[in-house]
C-alpha cells in the first residue's frame, strides 16, 4: 500500500479526477474531503463491508423461512 | 423471455420487467439484470436474470414502514435517470433466519428502481437514521393485525 504524509489542507489527486483533502486532524482521527465525479461511489469502508455481508446473508435465506413469511400474508 | 429462477423454475418475464443495475448490488456487482417477482403485496424477490442462484428477498418498504423516507442525494438518483415520484419503486432487502422473530430488513441500503428508465440502484444512505438490521417481525405482526381488522 502506498503511504503518503500530508498536512492539514494538503491533498492527494488520484487519476485526473479524484481529489482527497485533509480537512482537519484530531488526536486520533482525520476529517477527509473527497471530490470525485458523479459516477464514482465513495463509502465508509466498514459500512460498505457490512452491507455486502448483509446482502450475502439475505441470499442465504432458507426456503423454510420464506414459506413461513409467505403464509403470514396469505 | 424465459428466465430460470431459483424459487419458481423457468418463468416468462416480459422485457418491460427487466431492470438494469449498472453497478450491480453490493457484494454482487457482476450481476446487472434483475427482475422482481412478487409473492404478495409485501414480499418479493430480486431475481438475477443472469444467474438463477442470485436472488434476494425484499419487502415493499413503504407498505410496512409508511414513514420511511430515505434521503438520497440527487447525483446518486440521476444515475438511474430523472426520477419522478410516480416512477419510483422502493424496496429493502430482508434477512430471514430460521427463527423468524429475528428477521431484519436493511433500511440503510434501499433498492431504488426507476420504472421509466428501468434502471435500479442500491444506495447506502449517509444518515445514521436507519439501521442495517432493523427488526421486521414486530412491524409485520402489527401490519397483519391491521389488515385483519
Amino acid at each position: 500500500m502506498l503511504a503518503l504524509s500530508r498536512k492539514k489542507g494538503e491533498g492527494i489527486i488520484i487519476r485526473d479526477d479524484i481529489e482527497l483533502v485533509v480537512l482537519e486532524v484530531f488526536k486520533d482521527g482525520v476529517r477527509i474531503g473527497i471530490k470525485a465525479p458523479k459516477n464514482v461511489s465513495v463509502h465508509r469502508k466498514e459500512i460498505y463491508l457490512q452491507i455486502q455481508e448483509e446482502n450475502k446473508k439475505a441470499m442465504e435465506t432458507s426456503n423454510d423461512a420464506t414459506d413461513i413469511l409467505k403464509k403470514m400474508f396469505e | 423471455m424465459l428466465v430460470d429462477t431459483k424459487h419458481f423454475g423457468k418463468i416468462e418475464v416480459d422485457k418491460e420487467h427487466i431492470n438494469t443495475f449498472d453497478e450491480g448490488i453490493f457484494g454482487f456487482t457482476e450481476y446487472h439484470k434483475f427482475t422482481i417477482i412478487h409473492e404478495n403485496d409485501i414480499f418479493c424477490w430480486l431475481q438475477s436474470i443472469e444467474d438463477k442462484d442470485i436472488v434476494l428477498p425484499m419487502i415493499c418498504t413503504p407498505l410496512v414502514f409508511p414513514d420511511y423516507a430515505p434521503e438520497v442525494n440527487d447525483e446518486m438518483i440521476l444515475r438511474i435517470g430523472d426520477l419522478k415520484e410516480e416512477d419510483l419503486l422502493l424496496y429493502t432487502i430482508i434477512v430471514v433466519p430460521t427463527d423468524i422473530e429475528k428477521m431484519t430488513t436493511n433500511l440503510k441500503a434501499p433498492i431504488i428502481i426507476n420504472t421509466k428508465t428501468k434502471k435500479g440502484i442500491q444506495v447506502i444512505l449517509d444518515s445514521d437514521k436507519y439501521e442495517i438490521k432493523h427488526n421486521l417481525y414486530e412491524p409485520l405482526k402489527q401490519l397483519k393485525q391491521k389488515v385483519g381488522e
